[in-house]
């Protein structure tokens, strides 16, 4: 008796919760069905066709997903210099982000001057950035060669050599890590200090404060943002578009300029469409193995489990 | 026994038998951290800077040539008759209440709803939490360029072709990236605290809205901060929405500006980075007086303490 | 108009999109037979002058910006003027992804022009307006050059009035006071591209440092890369064969003429030195529209360029002394005088709501000699009328009397552009050359690599 009431408690309490979890999500999830999910499914029906959105898509199954993977060899030009990019530029740009932010939590003078310097990076109109970029890594009068060419010596290729054209767009990456910097603020200002005080008697050196107290504390936030910039930068289209197109000879051809090119230039809109499902799966995978494996290293001061 | 810092007040302890340093070492030690602290600062505070301070210098030349070895930093004359010459050459003003009414709706709106969702997802257990909360940051990972051509054809059927609705509504409903960012914040809040709520009665609105949102004003500032930004320089959708020139918002502007007339005169240089920092001070204004908001919101801990 | 397939089509993805809830519905119901619709000249009754009965706006699309869309605005002022109750509005910026994402949304805007014509007309997008142009009073057929309706004609259907701008599409210019600094004869131009290398050995120079401080020429700023790869087509004139076949539907790439023209291009480069040049072109940009572009800065000696640059420079660089001459050639071409006629038009979109007056509105634009001088004064652009080039003031700007004697004088007049995969022949054309010029690959390999690609390109047209 006693158990069947228990199981019929229990039972009514995790309906309520699911009808509460719903009330709550319902503004997200009607957006969800009225604006997301059919263009989800219609570029995924898509990727199964040849279609130029003139007209009518024309079944091919997975001749396109065939292509991709076995007779593109731009495909795997894209996704090397893509991944370059995530593996190279998404975690030297956090440490940057995170390091800013370390040293902006300390009481000085002037905070709110610096704090708004580190963030203007990344409110200025991309158009803008690539303008300005453009001149830095001018190979005349930019802001190191000019210096270079005025005791002599050549001036760096930024932009226009293959090798350090990559390199060049990671620097501005991490230049506007601004978003990043400023969320990582707001988790640093939630850091406890009667932990740092407790460090502090321990013994602990400013520098163990940090990897024992301040870094493990922030990894809620560590972890929203190599996941935002992982997603960000598998799909990265708008500077590298405006500053080298892709090249030099290819060598920052991303796969968001490539899917570009593909749905909007050469009116391939399924093939596009098959690229940018191949892309989910990446970075579907590559989410769900960084979420598995965060359990390890996130720790939340206040999750309901 | 343990002495006091003057600099930051709080109190070190100094475990018995070691030996003290005097006041004078440790008044040297701590001040050469903090030269330590704000040399570090200044110098990268410097780098950060510099392309939005060369922006700004260029912005007041009257010179096409700001090609120029060594770079000149400070312009003479300093032509402030760009600015006005510029923003009057295209309807800016126009433009600027273009962008703010979408700005200003979609960030109350975008609030709102990825705050009840983010709660949603951290702080009620429910079956399927977990599985929607992955559809909803899955969301992310599919390129706009391929949900843009359906998206379109959803806004055509409901007629919102040619008007801003395709720019509001949607971010009413949430936004996956938000809702994410929230949740990360919302699990960081003991959970104890909650319980202890839901002891007295509280109902889950009640908790959302009197424990969690106080709490959070950093994030949400965050947020807030974020859509506005989002909605200023938002240039893709405006572009395939608005066939209207008296609609367009600033950063369609900032792209008619690059071939206009102030693009073929010898000033194009500065008209066009005059435009680019004019289009970013009011966000910027906006950062630097809120900032104090989400990077000293309130501490969650003092209730333990 | 539209075939039951495209109504099919409609349906089902209007269907699709208002049951947001039925989401299977997206997901099960495909689309119905798939084949092509073919272009069907249109039953519409050619226009009228009679005026509308009531007010109507033709939306003009464009992918210029800025002063040219100033000068259209003008040009649809005036027009109004002359027929009331038609009033018109043009937007500038008209990407490929804008006018793609109208197409599929029904939104299509009545006309539009600088946009990817072929492979819209080809595709179907765009009304025939054969009958009209035949039938009409005020085109002139004979008055158009013959080359400057190819871009406009596919499959024996003419989809569009040459105008707006059209001009002869090529010359070499340079810079006289480089040149004569240099120590050669501006009166002598060169003709073939051998004799374009020796000046550009002697043009060029290097800054202490080792950069390339001025450059003879970069064969590739041609079109100033406007389809993000300047000008393949020309190369093709250049040395004097078709690289494709209309009727077959075949591309001739794969030459040793292709060979020859990236070998060509990269002795330019090799001589610079491929990287100092990539350098440079990252510190100037292309065209002669911005002061700030090699040629306008006098910092690049000679360019490829066609019949809007006398206008643009005389903006750009009006402090500059520029000369022009035919366009170089392949050396067993010495000699010979190519032109390439091409430009724009203002194409009809099928799914418009007022063919006739965007008709009108078109034959007014390329047509009528008010329309032609105020988008001559205002931006430099031609109509593509023999008759208005014969009354033109050749002195207008400095050099633009080459132009007008081309028409006359060239022996050789070339189509521009006729195929429809513009965007991917630009696009290999980059990765051709790139590749050659950074060693990825030999210009014979590149060349059938090329052919591939357009081969798969025009397949997968359909």
């Amino acid at each position: 008796m006693r158990a069947e009431r228990t199981g019929r408690r229990v039972g009514r309490q995790e309906w309520l919760n699911i009808v509460k979890g719903a009330l709550f999500i319902g503004p997200w999830f009607v957006g969800f069905l009225l604006f997301t999910v059919y263009p989800i499914l219609a570029s995924a029906y898509y990727s199964f066709t040849r279609y130029d959105i003139i007209r009518q898509p024309i079944f091919v199954g997975l001749a396109n997903y065939g292509e991709i993977l076995f007779a593109d060899d731009m495909f795997r030009v894209v996704l090397a210099n893509t991944l370059y990019m995530v593996v190279i530029g998404v975690p030297v740009s956090l440490a940057v982000a995170f390091c800013i932010a370390t040293l902006l939590n300390a009481k000085m003078r002037f905070r709110s001057v610096f704090r708004t310097i580190f963030f203007i990076p990344s409110i200025v109109p991309v158009v803008a950035t690539a303008m300005v970029w453009l001149w830095i890594y001018n190979p005349r009068y930019g802001l190191i060669n000019s210096f270079l060419a005025s005791v002599g010596l050549q001036a760096i290729p930024w932009l226009s050599s293959p090798i350090l054209a990559k390199p060049s767009l990671i620097i501005i990456q991490a230049w506007a890590q601004g978003s990043a910097i400023v969320i990582f603020l707001a988790a640093l200002q939630d850091v406890p200090s009667s932990l740092y005080d407790a460090a502090t008697v321990d013994g602990a050196n400013r520098w163990q404060q940090f990897w024992h107290v301040t870094a493990p504390m922030c990894t809620p936030a560590i972890l929203f943002n190599l996941l935002i910039g992982l997603i960000a930068t598998f799909q990265s289209f708008t500077l590298p578009w405006l500053l080298t197109s892709g090249g030099p000879n290819m060598a920052t051809e991303f796969y968001g300029l490539y899917l570009y090119r593909n749905a909007f230039l050469f009116f391939r809109m399924g093939y596009a469409s098959a690229l940018a499902w191949l892309l989910f799966v990446i970075i579907v995978v590559v989410t769900v193995i960084i979420f598995r494996t965060s359990a390890r290293w996130v720790y939340y001061g206040g999750e309901t489990r | 026994m343990s002495h006091e810092d003057s600099a930051t007040g709080q109190f070190t302890p100094v475990a018995a038998g070691k030996r003290l340093p005097s006041r004078l070492q440790v008044r040297l030690s701590h001040w050469g951290e903090r030269a330590g602290l704000y040399l570090v600062i200044v110098v990268l505070a410097f780098f950060f800077a510099l392309p939005f301070v060369w922006m700004a210098s260029s912005s007041l030349k009257d010179d096409p040539q700001t090609y120029h070895v060594p770079p000149i930093w400070i312009p003479n004359p300093l032509r402030w008759a760009n600015y006005p010459e510029v923003l009057t050459s295209l309807p800016f003003g126009h433009y600027f209440l273009n962008t703010m009414t979408v700005a200003l709706p979609t960030m109350a709106g975008v609030l709102v709803s990825s705050a009840l969702a983010a709660y949603g997802f951290s702080r009620i257990r429910w079956r399927g939490r977990d599985a929607l909360f992955f559809i909803c940051l899955a969301t992310m990972m599919l390129p706009f360029q391929v949900r843009m051509i359906p998206l379109f054809i959803t806004f055509r059927q409901l007629g919102w072709i040619n008007t801003f609705l395709p720019l509001i509504v949607p971010p009413l409903f949430g936004d996956a990236y938000f809702i994410f960012m929230l949740r990360q914040f919302f699990m960081t809040i003991p959970s104890e605290l909650s319980d202890a709520a839901k002891v007295d009665g509280c109902s889950e609105l009640g908790i959302f809205t009197g424990i969690i949102l106080p709490l959070s004003k950093p994030a949400l500032a965050v947020v807030a901060l974020f859509q506005f930004m989002w909605a200023w320089n938002d240039y893709l959708e405006p572009l395939i929405y608005l066939n209207d020139e008296t609609m367009f918002t600033i950063a369609l502007g900032l792209q008619l500006l690059r071939a206009s007339t102030q693009a073929v005169s010898r000033l194009v240089w500065p008209y066009l980075m005059a435009a680019s920092t004019a289009t970013l001070l009011p966000i910027l204004i906006i950062f630097f007086f809120t900032q104090r908001t989400f990077v000293e919101g309130i501490s969650v801990t003092g209730i333990k303490g | 108009m539209n075939t039951n397939k495209e109504l099919s089509r409609r349906d089902f993805l209007r269907g699709a999109a208002v049951a947001a809830a039925g989401v299977t519905l997206a997901a099960c119901a495909p689309a119905a037979a798939p084949t092509q619709v073919a272009p069907k000249a249109p039953t519409v009754a050619p226009p009228t002058a009679a005026p509308p009965a009531e007010a109507i706006t033709i939306q003009y699309w464009v992918q210029w910006g800025g002063t040219t869309v100033d000068g259209l605005k003008k040009c649809g002022e005036k027009f109004t003027a002359k027929s009331p109750g038609i009033t018109t509005n043009i937007v500038g910026d008209a990407d490929n992804s804008k006018i793609l994402a109208a197409v599929a949304g029904g939104t299509t805007p009545e006309m539009g022009s600088n946009l990817d014509y072929l492979a819209l007309i080809a595709r179907g997008v765009c009304t025939p307006q054969t009958e009209w142009i035949n039938a009409s009073r005020v085109v002139k057929k004979d008055d158009f050059p013959k080359e400057s309706w190819a871009l406009f004609t596919w499959k024996g259907q003419v989809y569009g009035i040459p105008g707006v701008e059209s001009a002869p599409r090529e010359s070499l210019g340079y810079n006289v006071d480089l040149v004569e600094k240099a120590g050669l004869d501006p009166k002598n131009p060169p003709q073939t591209w051998d004799e374009v290398f020796e000046w550009h050995k002697k043009l060029t120079q290097f800054d202490s440092a080792g950069n390339a401080a001025v450059i003879g020429i970069d064969p590739v700023d041609d079109m100033g890369g406007s389809i993000g790869a300047g000008d393949p087509w020309m190369w093709a004139a250049s040395w004097g064969f078709d690289y494709f076949d209309e009727t077959a539907m075949k591309f001739n790439l794969d030459r040793p003429e292709t060979a020859e023209i990236l070998s060509t291009i990269k002795k330019f480069y090799d001589f610079v030195g491929v990287e100092k040049m990539a350098a440079f072109r990252k510190g100037y940009g292309t065209w002669t529209f911005s002061p700030t572009a090699g040629f306008p800065a006098g910092v690049q000696a000679m360019v490829v360029t066609g019949g809007w640059s006398p206008g643009w420079l005389a903006q750009s660089a009006p402090d500059k002394h520029f000369a022009y001459t035919w366009m170089p050639v392949s050396t067993p071409r010495k000699g010979k005088k190519v032109q390439i006629w091409g430009g724009h038009a203002p194409i009809i979109f099928k799914d418009s709501k007022h063919t006739q007056e965007a008709y009108r509105f078109a034959e007014y634009l390329t047509c009528d000699d008010e329309a032609a001088n105020i988008m001559w004064e205002g931006v430099g652009f031609q109509p593509a009328r023999l008759s208005w080039w014969k009354k033109v003031d050749a002195g207008r700007y400095q050099g633009f009397d080459f132009f007008v004697k081309s028409i006359t004088d060239a022996d050789e007049k070339w189509p521009d552009e006729p195929d429809p995969v513009v965007s991917s022949m630009g696009n290999e054309w980059v990765k051709a050359r790139d590749g050659v010029n950074f060693g990825n690959f030999t210009p014979e390999e590149a060349a059938t690599r090329w052919q591939e690609a357009m081969t798969k390109a025009l397949q997968d047209m359909g």
